[in-house]
């Protein structure tokens, strides 16, 4: 009886193509909508974080111990002994996509006339340039393996007015508390739009910094980027193995515990956006119950008449519901074709708005292209979402015509 | 043209011979010897004194203050505030490595960071409280100019605030007359001069000073000494950061 | 005309059910569309309200001061000459005006030190003007006596002090020296920033201006107007009064990031309202789609009596029409109701997210309300009546365009 009802579900379905046309519209357009919107929801969230990996965090750090908890006073005496041994350690857990030692301390640039404090970043940038993205938009040349050049920010240029080729001083305190002051040269400036980081970050070859801080194969982190983000858990994992085993001193964080003020900023930026998901899902919700609901309504005659000829309450109710199975079916499928090229579009490309070129004053670092972020699990969440309202939305309707008086039913057809 | 190079390197070397050719009784004890000495002079014994200390930044007011200033040994002393009125009552106090600042409408002493500027001057509280030069940094003469020897001090260890320090020395008067601090990287970072050299104490002292900050352009402080007498004693209370209210 | 919606009336009454599902569909559509626009405007309002609020509309510094931003140079400030604060507050559209300090410090125990940024505000109806950061203490009060102190919540921690606490703030004067005053910690506050409640505190003018040697001076005052768009005209007004060496910036000038980031957000925002109205169009599109198509063979009839074209045509939208007014208008009523008490009682995220630390805009926190925009209602109302009556046209396009004959037999 029941692949016999799904039988005749299904050719009701292509029977009356209008009318399923119709409600398979109502499917398709709310996945389409759903699809959209959880994507772009997802996009801003991801934009932000993407981005702090991008330019900042990497997906995992590696730091001494004790270091964590202090950060903020960026200490030199708690660093991490012969980085380099690490790397060649660490260079083969899977989804690794680049690893580099940097050593982070305060300091001062001057231009002789003026002074400002700085982030002093000892880094490989050859090594980085597959790690972040601060090196892809610089004006001058690429910092050397060694010797007193520093990359700085645009803003901060603009602040010391310096430009590639400029004389600066850096003045730091070495891991003794020793002053030590380096003559430099501006080998680049940087630019990210993000005046915050700008102004405060600039770059200088890891041997230098180590010979600036008087620590000899020495860093302070070890920054890691992985193939995707993804795979942020399993490559912490894998790495927290190999350091309790070979280096007990050293622990990893991810990008998460890394940030984890920024991370529940785009966590709060995310929850009011959020809610525009759930009036769409809502609506999309309603719209599909109501649609079936009409659907059937209309049938009301027919359900006379199957009764007549002998189907139960149940079986009525039954072939409705699939009925609305098939059709939800079939439409969350055409929502999916016409989805996919603009998601596919968003995805890759996103929107891209010119305004935001000018919005690097920010608090956040922000980007000019709004991406959409669509994971699988939404693809599934919409489709089930539809799935669920259609056949919902059939079972009340199609329960009432069952209850029906097959009398009275069969009057509604000749009104 | 060979005749003329070989008479530039002939000139050269005598010059060189004349003016850096060093006498031999300045060797290694000497050069420790007159650090201790130096270490005296700059950082008397049991003194009262009051001076000036005046700094200079380029685009910005000159920053004026009058101390009056107790000092016991080299590591102990407390300087009050005379001028400017805004912070008369104010008081420094240096004990060993620790630095406290007292004011009359703050209920404790405050202990300031080693890294911070002292007052707004080019002097960097470390450079206050370091109690004299011979414990922490080797002593070793390379240069004399006529009296003037050049002390070359290179630290004992790595967590002193200079790697090195040359210092410029009247070997008649025992007392310095310019010093250059030098960065780990051999760059130097400050420079200070000595002048005014009185005799006060059975010493001679550099009684007025500048220190040059070699970061900012413009940037110095001159310090000048207005009185320095010695006492006979100095009450122990004065340098207890629990009694600086007193 | 009369004709076409009593006929439409009718068929309106005889068709009970399908007519009410239709109003059903127009009516939560149109009230999901008001809600969701007026949650987009509210989240406009909250960038534009409180931040603006928080950074001002207008703020003034001293010409040099501004130049060297990044520097914080406070020897560049502006003194309060008696009436200075008086004719900005006479000023037209000006709502308040806050003379502030604000600068880098080391709040000092006996045991502790915390980096700190230091914001120094006018203790006179001090709750008043700052009243996001008021309603933020949690224990003790706000800013009332001449050396009252806050401190947020992880500060205090930090520093281990509470309130009735004495706490002394050092920092460098506006000659360049060092110098300290004490205070006492007035309150703990807890904003929706963790780095806020760990580093900024906030303390009486007086305090400052003793701290700093800046007596009756203070690096900014800011102005508040009671239409934050219109700081750019009033600026030029408030320049005029202004004692030789200050200038008035409008926050499109000082915050010009901000004036890009609300232009996406209107981008986001309308993407997302779009997607909305998209959504709902098509649930009424589709009803009124289903309705007609239903009833063809109906059509069918009447033009077979004798019915023209163009009457039956004017006959459907008129249906549509009146179903598109009513579901609007009943939607409208209580969508305005919902929104308007969802303003006056905003979603607190920070209870639906419990791990929530905000954001460093300014004293933006996790609630979020909406906004009654007049403009946005009446996009709102005319686009459900709109699409009622756009999504009958096609179909009654279909049914005015066949033979009596054909339609007829549409029906199964």
């Amino acid at each position: 009886m029941r692949t016999q009802l799904a039988g005749i579900a299904l050719r009701n379905v292509f029977k009356n193509k209008r009318r399923s046309i119709l409600n398979m519209m109502t499917f398709a357009v709310s996945v389409f909508v759903l699809l959209m919107g959880l994507g772009m929801v997802k996009g801003q969230f991801n934009a932000i974080y993407e981005r702090i990996i991008d330019l900042r965090t990497g997906h995992l750090k590696i730091y001494n111990k004790a270091y964590p908890a202090v950060k903020s006073t960026l200490p030199l005496d708690l660093a991490i002994d012969d980085p380099n041994a690490v790397v060649l350690a660490i260079k083969n857990v899977p989804h690794i996509k680049g690893a580099s030692p940097r050593l982070i301390h305060d300091g001062l640039i001057s231009n002789m006339k003026k002074k400002t404090g700085v982030l002093i970043n000892g880094v490989d940038e050859a090594a980085e340039k597959n790690i972040l993205t601060v090196y892809n938009n610089i004006e001058g040349s690429p910092l050397p393996v060694d010797g007193g050049q520093v990359l700085i920010g645009r803003a901060l240029a603009k602040i010391l007015d310096l430009k590639p080729g400029s004389p600066v001083l850096l003045f730091s305190q070495t891991v003794g508390n020793m002053n030590n002051l380096v003559d430099a040269g501006v080998s680049g400036v940087y630019s990210i739009g993000f005046d915050a980081m700008e102004k405060s970050e600039l770059y200088v070859p890891l041997a230098f910094a180590q010979r600036l801080c008087d620590m000899e194969n020495k860093a302070t982190e070890i920054i890691i980027r992985l193939d995707r983000t993804n795979s942020t858990a399993e490559a912490k994992t894998a790495v927290a193995a190999i350091l309790a085993a070979k280096f007990p001193g050293l622990t990893v964080v991810d990008w998460k515990e890394e940030n984890a003020d920024l991370f529940e900023l785009a966590k709060a930026k995310m929850s009011s956006i959020g809610t525009f998901a759930g009036i769409l899902l809502f609506l999309s919700f309603f719209i599909i119950v109501n649609t079936m609901t009409m659907s059937v309504f209309e049938r009301t005659p027919e359900v006379g008449t199957l009764r007549a000829i002998g189907f139960d309450r149940k079986n009525v109710r039954d072939m409705f519901m699939m009925e609305g199975f098939f059709l939800s079916i079939f439409g969350v499928l055409l929502g999916y074709v016409l989805a996919a090229p603009f998601i596919y579009y968003l995805n890759v490309h996103g929107l891209v708005l010119d305004v935001m070129k000018v919005a690097s004053n920010s608090n956040m670092p922000m980007t000019d292209v709004l991406k959409a972020y669509n994971t699988p699990s939404d693809w599934i969440m919409s489709g089930l979402v539809c799935i669920i309202a259609g056949v919902l939305g059939s079972y009340f309707p199609a329960k009432m015509a069952s209850d029906t008086n097959i009398v009275k039913a069969l009057q509604r057809g000749v009104r | 043209m060979k005749k003329l190079l070989l008479f530039t390197v002939v000139m050269l070397l005598a010059a060189g011979a004349g003016l850096f050719a060093l006498d031999a009784k300045f060797d290694k004890a000497y050069a420790e010897k007159l650090l201790k000495t130096v270490d005296k002079s700059l950082y008397p014994q049991i003194f009262k004194s009051s001076l000036t200390m005046t700094t200079f930044r380029n685009g910005r007011e000159p920053l004026a203050y009058k101390y009056e200033i107790y000092s016991k040994g080299a590591d102990k002393s407390l300087m009050k505030i005379v001028s400017p009125a805004r912070d008369k009552g104010k008081k420094i106090l240096l004990n060993g490595d620790n630095l406290w600042m007292y004011m009359p409408d703050v209920s404790r002493p405050i202990r300031l960071s080693r890294k911070q500027a002292f007052m707004g001057s080019t002097f960097s509280n470390e450079d206050l409280a370091s109690s004299g030069w011979a414990d922490n940094y080797n002593a070793e003469i390379t240069q004399q100019k006529g009296t003037l020897i050049l002390l070359v001090l290179s630290a004992k260890n790595r967590e002193v605030a200079y790697a090195k320090i040359e210092m410029w020395i009247d070997d008649n008067a025992k007392v310095p007359t310019e010093a250059v601090y030098f960065g780990l990287s051999g760059k130097a970072i400050k420079k200070m001069e000595f002048s005014n050299p009185q005799t006060i104490g059975g010493l001679v002292r550099p009684l007025d000073m500048k220190m040059v900050d070699l970061i900012e352009e413009g940037a110095y402080t001159e310090v000048k000494m207005l009185t320095m007498e010695e006492l006979q004693s100095v009450p122990e209370y004065m340098f207890d950061q629990s009694q600086m209210g007193r | 005309m009369w004709m076409f919606l009593k006929l439409a009336y009718g068929n309106l009454i005889k068709n009970r059910r399908t007519s009410l599902t239709i109003l059903l569909v127009v009516f939560i559509c149109v009230f999901v569309m008001e809600f969701g626009v007026a949650f987009m405007d509210g989240f406009k309002q909250k960038i534009l309200g409180d931040y603006l609020n928080d950074t001002g509309h207008i703020n003034i510094y001293d010409s040099r001061f501004y130049k060297e931003m990044d520097f914080t140079m406070n020897e560049y400030n502006i003194e309060l000459k008696p009436g200075l604060i008086d004719s900005l507050k006479n000023q037209p559209g000006v709502a308040a005006v806050k003379p502030e300090i604000n600068f880098g410090a080391i709040a000092n125990t006996q045991t502790k030190n915390l980096d700190c940024m230091v914001t120094a505000i006018d203790a006179e109806s001090a709750a008043k003007k700052y009243a996001k950061l008021a309603a933020s203490v949690i224990k003790g009060g706000f800013i009332t006596k001449k050396d009252d102190i806050l401190v947020g919540v992880r500060g205090a921690a930090l520093l281990n002090v509470n309130v009735g606490d004495k706490l002394i703030i050092l920092s460098v004067d506006q000659f360049g020296s060092v110098n300290a005053a004490e205070g006492t910690i007035a309150g703990i506050f807890k904003t929706f920033s963790a780095q806020k409640d760990e580093r900024s505190v906030i303390c009486a003018l007086p305090l400052a201006q003793k701290l700093l040697g800046m007596d009756n001076r203070v690096t900014k005052i800011t102005v508040n107007l009671n239409d934050p768009l219109s700081a750019s005209g009033a600026s030029a007004a408030i320049g005029k009064i202004l004692p030789p060496g200050a200038v008035a910036v409008p926050w499109q000038t000082g915050q010009a990031f901000l004036v890009s980031y609300i232009k996406l957000l209107d981008v986001s925002g309308l993407f997302i309202c779009f997607l909305i109205i998209f959504g709902a169009s098509m649930g009424i599109i589709n009803s009124f789609l289903m309705n007609i198509m239903h009833r063809l063979p109906e059509f069918g009839a009447l033009r077979a009596m004798g019915l023209g074209k163009l009457q039956m045509f004017l006959m459907i939208i008129a249906e549509s029409f009146i179903l598109g007014v009513t579901g609007t208008v009943l939607a409208i009523i209580p969508g305005t109701a919902l929104v308007l008490y969802v303003q006056a009682h905003p979603f607190n995220y920070e209870r639906m997210f419990k791990t929530m630390q905000g954001t460093p805009l300014g004293g933006m926190d996790a609630s979020m309300g909406t906004v009654l925009v007049p403009l946005s209602i009446g996009v709102v109302i005319l686009t459900g009546i709109l699409i009622s009556v756009i999504a009958s046209s096609y179909p009654a396009w279909i049914a005015i365009s066949k033979k009596p004959s054909e339609i007829m037999r549409v029906l199964e």
